[in-house]
């Protein structure tokens, strides 16, 4: 698949924004928080969030009918997730305006927040996991990526060794999601045999174009990144996601000007990841022009 | 909608037979035509007289080769590839704003261009590659099935199909109703096995595909069937002699 | 797309016409609204596609529409090649084009060189040539596929393709020789899938697998040039099962005419004749000499023959002891040309169990040309078509003619599930015309110029022996080119030889590119220059097209031509028809749309030309125009009484067909019977039309000759025999002495096959390079066509496997690919199902940059190329120092599938083909995108 900037950035800002509005959520519940800091992290989140998706919205071909993506939450994916951020940022809006004004929070808003705001990440998820055509992200580890991604990155400003159970879990299911999209069985059932009706074990392939340029098709869903370079990308990713601030935490936990320049790393780290997450994904349609 | 109906009553699609299709690409042309000739109905094309060009197409015709491991023999076989109009079509589910739509009366699956956002994911939800967006109106484009054709008061009966079937040079593509199984394209997909494209994707294409028949390297029977003993040039005229006698 | 409502009102209203994408000439529906077009797609109704249309057809609308399109006459201003032109008004371009003319006329009419390229009017233009009274006059057919037209019409009053298709409701195997998506297209497509749909067998004989030889069910993967050699195989192995048809052979060919055999015979290879000129037979039953036409006779095939000139055998016992020769046995042919023994004996077996055990019989009775009745019509259904792949090999006449003899030997031409004639068809070489080339001054030429010479005596010289036309057309280097050599005139214009001429006046030919072999070369000739006098050595050339193409740049007066949609044109019964096995059909083109640039159709510009050089047949005694324009000429004008350029319609009251009176509502009744006129053959003269009374006095009532023309089949084809017999003609009439072996050797009146490779060259050179046409393009005008170029952009050279590993290629990379002539750098591809000594690609999809209203940096000029550069315009010397055109010795088709070329990988970083050209200017802007 095509890694679309505007995709990875929507992806990378808004899954840790609403990372961050969860975990100011789970501390809100927990009392764990400080009114002002649900301000200031809920401000960080909001804005990360709301970049992430106006960052999507340069993504739309045909903006203006953008607001009729809210109507079909009964099947779509994408839908659900517009809904449901709207609805989340919403609420961290009025909670934001609620603890300003009256200088406390209610608790049950916190674990109101950290639900819709895993949900938001998930419906986010699940717009990829869904895909069949997609075999790589079609899988549970999409969303469980996805969602522990959001938290590990959410919770690095504001959680110390909770943080580091979050990335170590995050790290496991980034080498695992790694692993099972390499795995070259997740195509067993689709094959150029499949895809042209033949059985699925044909030495089939093409030797002249549908079209000697590139189209739409093929800008859009047949990316090839070399494996050498898609494996240097997965270091570097794992590295600066991972490693580096586990690593960080570990030698100077609770620090807080370290813990900044960590997240700097881990969304670096995290829009490598997902570059990878689209680069690497082979769509089904790819068969048709091997 | 974006929710699937049960098209109980008519489920219109494409029978197309890769067994006599020569690779034209008549069906492709004709396509890009028809639907973008009339105003409203537009396929763009861009860098059109620079390099580079693309545009936008609702019909591609592939080339392959494929190891025959019968014969040992290696073949070539177009392939036309559009919308297969799916009984469960991931590309209608997806649709966030509603444009995209399977029709209950007839099971074609189109867009409703006035409520696309552009955002890609059906084409990204359909395994076939039948759906294109259309770089400069920005909305999603597909096999309609002719649905302007099909209907239509105006063109005479005989016309009432999809163009692509109808300019097919060598009849390798049939329209009709694979719901009623004593249409011609039923008849045909029971008596030759229409084949579903992926069927692990669980689309349930109602288009179907009919492979290449099984390809003779040489003929049946044997070479010595070609008929009588051998003869020479002395032979043959003595024979001919006593043929020409007996006329 | 939410158009659930009915969309065609807005497609506007319908106006049929014919289209002009290739020379299959399908009806077509022009969907036409406010003066635009806004779709085209086929004509239910025409005879030739019966609605179906292929993308050539379907992207009509960007051929009309195209960015190239000259918008006004011009004169060049720059160099010839740089592509600087002045726009100057048809008044200036007429009199220039005038001035140019009138002297040439006056003085020596032959220093006009006209030849037209894609010309769809060549009874009007050839007769114009004619009119003005220059010899040289030509379409392209000499570089196309005269090979099959011409080996067709001497065998067999036929060909394939316009001459005749295949029995597709009623034949059971097919066999399909050197065909590409080429001509006929779509006929052939609905052809096939009838096939398909029906079960019968097609195979396929082709170098390469693709189009329709991937549908066939068997496919014969065939060494480029050696067809002719199989068929004749296949010929010995029919003969030495029996497995032949010897009522056909005895009643319709010459098989049992007597040929002298005594060396010492002054007629040697000639038929016995009597004192009329009649061809003698031995009857079977009483063993006396008869005239093979009269009553009753049953000719033997076997009897031989002797008097005091010698001894006389029949053709059938020369055929038997040719082809029952060991050399060609399927053992010893089958590794020549790159198969399997049993591949030849499996293809024998499926013609002789086809023919012989699934024969057909229509009950219905018809006379024969003795005037016997006859019962029925036998069928044999298996049925062949052969194209390019066998034509443009220099090897192509005899190989064209040996598949003809295939079909006679079982009884397969014309009769049910064959080869059927499409008419004016069939017509024997002997009814068209002989070519004429008698000019002098200030007067039309004595007849047409192109047409079947009959022997040596036809042959095209001058009086001081020199060859009468400057492509050196019938003469003994290529005594049969019945449609000229057009690739040989810009070299003999250049060259000066056989002499100096003054204008050369091409139409729609691109010469100084895909359309010439040796194209660099062609670029120079047309540039160089007088040493002397610093002119160009040829003076003027005048050039009409359409479009921009690479040739308009060298010539120095351009009429720009109207496009297919903007015009008149009649697709005539005179010209190359159009037509089916069961009906006559003729049909027009007509302006269904004005052009928006100051263009005017060709055939008009032709007819004010002639009006202003005041051509006879075009101006009355008072100099004033007979016809207003083509339109007029295409209702008015009369080949003969009765017969003018369209067959329907006539008369007073339009309802005569064929001969009939001039009628001014004739193509207002094309219009309205949708741009086209048919009519079906009467029942009982539906097949063995050669030979059939009922069908042949049809033909004389629909005026395709003047009296009924029954012939026989030239198995045997005597006029070969006449021109081996040269010894015998006076010394300034004989040939030059360097072609006496090749006289002897390639003239055989029998079909015969030579290999075109001396065997030293094929070790230098071992691999075979041919081009194919891609389905949805055709000669240069596909590439610049905004929808095509999507589909085919560039090209890249299809390698098979065993070259791919031998020379470890790898996708990306490029090749070397280097012939007797040049040397090219091309993009690769792997095809593995392609003969194994084969590469090739597809043709005309290269551009020269600056060309074509295209961005000089497109695809198609930097990736795309042309492998015309590798093949040479003449053969190497020979011993005597000579250099033939490399064409057929017989016809002097150009052939271009005989090149040779080796391969060798290399770097090519820059990623753009070699050679290349400088950017052409261009008086055209580079397209831009259609604004939404």
């Amino acid at each position: 698949m095509h890694p679309a900037p505007s995709i990875i950035l929507f992806t990378v800002l808004s899954g840790f924004g609403f990372g961050l509005i969860s975990i100011v959520g789970l501390l809100q519940f927990l009392s764990q928080i400080s009114a002002v800091n649900i301000i200031i992290f809920s401000l960080i989140g909001l804005i990360f969030s709301t970049v992430g998706l106006i960052s999507s919205f340069f993504h739309l071909a045909n903006k203006k009918n953008a607001i009729k993506s809210m109507s079909q939450w009964q099947t779509s994916w994408l839908s659900r997730e517009a809904i449901s951020s709207i609805f989340c940022l919403s609420i961290v809006v009025g909670n934001i305006g609620w603890v300003f004004i009256q200088n406390r929070y209610i608790n049950e808003v916190g674990i109101v927040l950290f639900l819709l705001s895993l949900f938001t990440i998930f419906t986010t998820s699940m717009i990829y996991a869904q895909l069949k055509t997609v075999p790589s992200w079609n899988n549970i580890l999409t969303p469980a990526l996805f969602i522990f991604a959001a938290l590990a990155g959410g919770s690095i400003l504001l959680m110390d060794y909770a943080s580091l159970v979050l990335l170590l879990i995050f790290g496991v299911l980034q080498v695992w999601f790694w692993y099972i999209a390499d795995q070259s069985f997740m195509y067993k059932e689709t094959t150029i045999g499949t895809a042209l009706g033949f059985s699925k074990n044909e030495n089939i392939r093409a030797f002249d174009f549908a079209h000697t340029n590139r189209n739409y098709l093929l800008n859009e869903m047949v990316y090839k990144v070399a494996r050498k370079h898609a494996i240097k990308i997965r270091y570097i990713s794992f590295f600066a996601a991972f490693v580096f601030p586990m690593s960080l935490t570990l030698i100077f936990p609770g620090n807080f000007s370290v813990s900044v320049f960590m997240l700097v790393f881990h969304l670096v780290g995290i829009y490598f990841s997902r570059w990878l997450f689209f680069a690497e994904a082979k769509h089904a349609v790819s068969f048709y022009y091997n | 909608m974006t929710k699937l109906p049960k098209c109980e009553d008519k489920k219109l699609g494409l029978l197309i037979d890769l067994d006599t299709c020569v690779g034209c690409h008549g069906c492709v042309v004709s396509c890009k035509e028809w639907n973008s000739s009339g105003s409203e109905k537009q396929l763009s094309d861009i860098n059109s007289h620079q390099k580079d060009p693309v545009g936008t197409f609702l019909n591609r015709v592939h080339s392959y080769e494929r190891e025959n491991s019968c014969t040992n023999e290696t073949e070539t076989f177009y392939f036309p590839r559009s919308c297969l109009h799916c009984e469960d079509a991931p590309c209608v589910t997806v649709c966030p704003t509603g444009a995209s739509y399977k029709r209950e009366e007839d099971g074609i699956v189109l867009v409703n261009e006035d409520d696309c956002m552009g955002c890609g994911l059906c084409a990204w939800a359909c395994p076939y590659g039948a759906r294109e967006l259309d770089l400069v109106s920005g909305v999603m484009k597909k096999c309609t099935l002719c649905i302007d054709r099909i209907y239509s008061e105006e063109l005479p009966p005989e016309d009432r199909v999809p163009v692509c079937v109808k300019s097919c040079p060598t009849g390798a593509r049939a329209f009709g109703d694979f719901n009623d199984p004593n249409s011609d394209v039923s008849k045909k997909v029971k008596e030759r096995g229409g084949i579903d494209l992926m069927p692990e994707m669980q689309t349930k294409p109602v288009n179907k595909y009919l492979l290449p028949r099984i390809k003779s390297k040489d003929s049946v029977g044997s070479v010595g069937s070609v008929g009588e003993e051998e003869t020479d040039a002395t032979g043959l005229l003595g024979w001919v002699d006593r043929a020409l006698s007996k006329f | 797309m939410d158009k659930e409502v009915d969309a065609t009102e807005s497609l506007g209203k319908v106006s049929k016409t014919t289209c002009y994408m290739c020379a299959c000439r399908c009806g077509i529906d022009v969907h036409i609204k406010d003066n635009e077009v806004v779709h085209i797609e086929g004509n239910r109704d025409h005879p030739v596609n019966r609605g179906v249309l292929c993308a050539k057809g379907a992207s009509g609308i960007f051929q009309h529409k195209a960015a190239s399109r000259l918008k006004k006459p011009l004169r060049r201003v720059g160099k010839r090649g740089e592509g600087k032109f002045k726009e100057i008004s048809w008044d200036e371009a007429l009199k220039i084009a005038v001035e140019w003319l009138i002297p040439i006329r006056k003085k020596s009419p032959e220093k006009l060189v006209f030849f037209t390229g894609r010309d769809q009017s060549q009874s009007f233009t050839g007769w114009w040539a004619q009119k003005f009274g220059t010899p040289n006059y030509a379409a392209h057919g000499g570089f196309c596929s005269v090979n099959m037209a011409a080996a067709g019409i001497y065998t067999m009053g036929g060909s394939f393709w316009e001459f005749g298709s295949p029995d597709w409701d009623k034949t059971e195997l097919m066999l399909l020789f050197g065909v590409a998506e080429d001509h006929d297209s779509n006929p052939i497509k609905r052809g096939l899938g009838k096939l398909k749909n029906r079960g019968a067998k097609v195979i396929a004989i082709n170098p390469v697998r693709t189009g329709y030889n991937s549908v066939a069910d068997q496919w014969v993967g065939i060494r480029p040039g050696t067809d002719g050699l199989l068929v004749l195989s296949l010929v010995h192995t029919l003969l030495k099962k029996k497995k032949i048809d010897l009522d056909y052979l005895q009643s319709f060919t010459n098989s049992p005419f007597l040929v002298s055999v005594t060396s010492t015979n002054k007629s040697k290879g000639l038929f016995l004749r009597d004192k009329d000129g009649s061809p003698l037979i031995i009857d079977h039953i009483s063993g006396n000499l008869k005239k093979f036409s009269d009553k009753g006779v049953k000719p033997s095939l076997t009897k031989s023959y002797s008097n005091k000139d010698g001894s006389f055998k029949t053709v059938f016992t020369l055929l038997t002891e040719k082809y029952l020769d060991n050399s060609y046995s399927p053992k010893l042919v089958a590794p020549q040309c790159g198969l399997k023994e049993e591949q030849i004996l499996s293809l024998a077996n499926d013609i002789a169990t086809t023919a012989f055990n699934k024969s057909i019989y229509i009950d219905q009775s018809w006379v024969d040309f003795r005037g016997e009745k006859r019962s029925g019509f036998t069928g044999r259904p298996v049925s062949f078509h052969a194209m390019r792949g066998i034509s443009a090999h220099s090897n192509g006449f005899q190989t064209c003619r040996a598949i003809h003899l295939l079909q006679i030997l079982i009884g397969s031409v014309d009769v049910p599930g064959g080869f059927r004639y499409k008419p004016p068809y069939p017509k024997p070489f002997d009814a068209h015309p002989r070519p004429h080339f008698k000019f002098s001054p200030d007067s039309e030429l004595d007849g047409p110029h192109l047409g079947y010479i009959g022997g040596p005596e036809d042959l095209a010289y001058t009086e001081d022996g020199k060859p009468a036309r400057i492509d050196k057309g019938f003469t003994w280097e290529n005594p049969m080119s019945s449609h000229g050599l057009m690739h040989t005139v810009i070299a003999n214009c250049h060259s000066g030889d056989p002499y100096k001429i003054d204008t050369l006046f091409l139409y729609m030919a691109n010469m100084a590119w895909n359309s010439s072999m040796n194209t660099e070369e062609t670029i120079k000739k047309l540039t160089a220059r007088d040493a002397d006098t610093g002119e160009y050595r040829i003076p003027r050339i005048i050039y009409s097209d359409s479009y921009y193409s690479e040739t308009v740049a060298y010539a120095d007066l351009i009429l720009p031509d109207t496009t297919y949609l903007e015009r008149y044109d009649c697709i005539s019964l005179l010209d190359r028809p159009i037509g089916e096995p069961d009906q006559v059909s003729d049909a027009i083109r007509w302006p269904v749309v004005k052009p928006n640039r100051d263009v005017r159709s060709f055939q008009d510009v032709l007819l004010q030309l002639g009006v202003m050089l005041e051509l006879p047949g075009m101006v009355d005694s008072d100099k004033r125009p007979l016809y207003e324009d083509y339109a007029d000429y295409m209702q008015k004008h009369q080949r003969r009484p009765g017969i003018g350029p369209l067959a329907g319609f006539r008369g007073e009251t339009n309802t005569d067909c064929g001969r009939g009176d001039v009628s001014l509502n004739q193509i207002e009744n094309y219009i309205k019977n949708g741009g086209f006129w048919s009519e079906k053959i009467p029942e009982e003269a539906q097949y063995y039309k050669p030979w059939n009374k009922a069908y042949q006095k049809w033909a004389v009532e629909m005026g395709f000759y003047d009296k009924e023309e029954p012939f026989v089949f030239q198995i045997y084809l005597e006029p070969l025999a006449k021109l081996q017999n040269y010894h015998q003609l006076p010394d300034n009439l004989k040939p030059k002495k360097h072609l006496y072996k090749r006289i002897e050797e390639k003239m055989d009146p029998l079909p015969i096959w030579w290999s075109n490779h001396d065997p030293n060259k094929v070790k230098k050179y071992p691999i075979h390079a041919i081009t194919q046409r891609p389905a949805a393009m055709y000669h240069s005008w596909g590439s610049q066509n905004v929808w095509l170029r999507q589909i085919h952009g560039s090209n890249k050279l299809f390698v098979s496997e065993g070259i791919w590993k031998e020379k470890n290629f790898k996708d990306g990379d490029w090749a070397r690919l280097t012939s007797e002539n040049s040397s090219i750098v091309v993009p690769v591809a792997l095809m593995k199902s392609q003969n194994e000594n084969t590469v090739w690609t597809w043709n005309a999809i290269g551009k020269r940059k600056g060309s074509w209203a295209l961005d000089e940096n497109v695809e198609e000029a930097n990736e795309g190329f042309i492998i015309n550069h590798l093949i040479s315009d003449l053969l190497p010397e020979n011993d005597s120092g000579y250099r033939y055109s490399n064409s057929d010795p017989i016809t002097g088709q150009a052939a271009w599938y005989d090149l040779l070329v080796n391969i060798e990988k290399v770097d090519n970083p820059t990623k753009v083909s070699l050679p290349q050209f400088p950017v052409l200017g261009s008086p055209v802007n580079v397209g831009v995108d259609k604004k939404k």
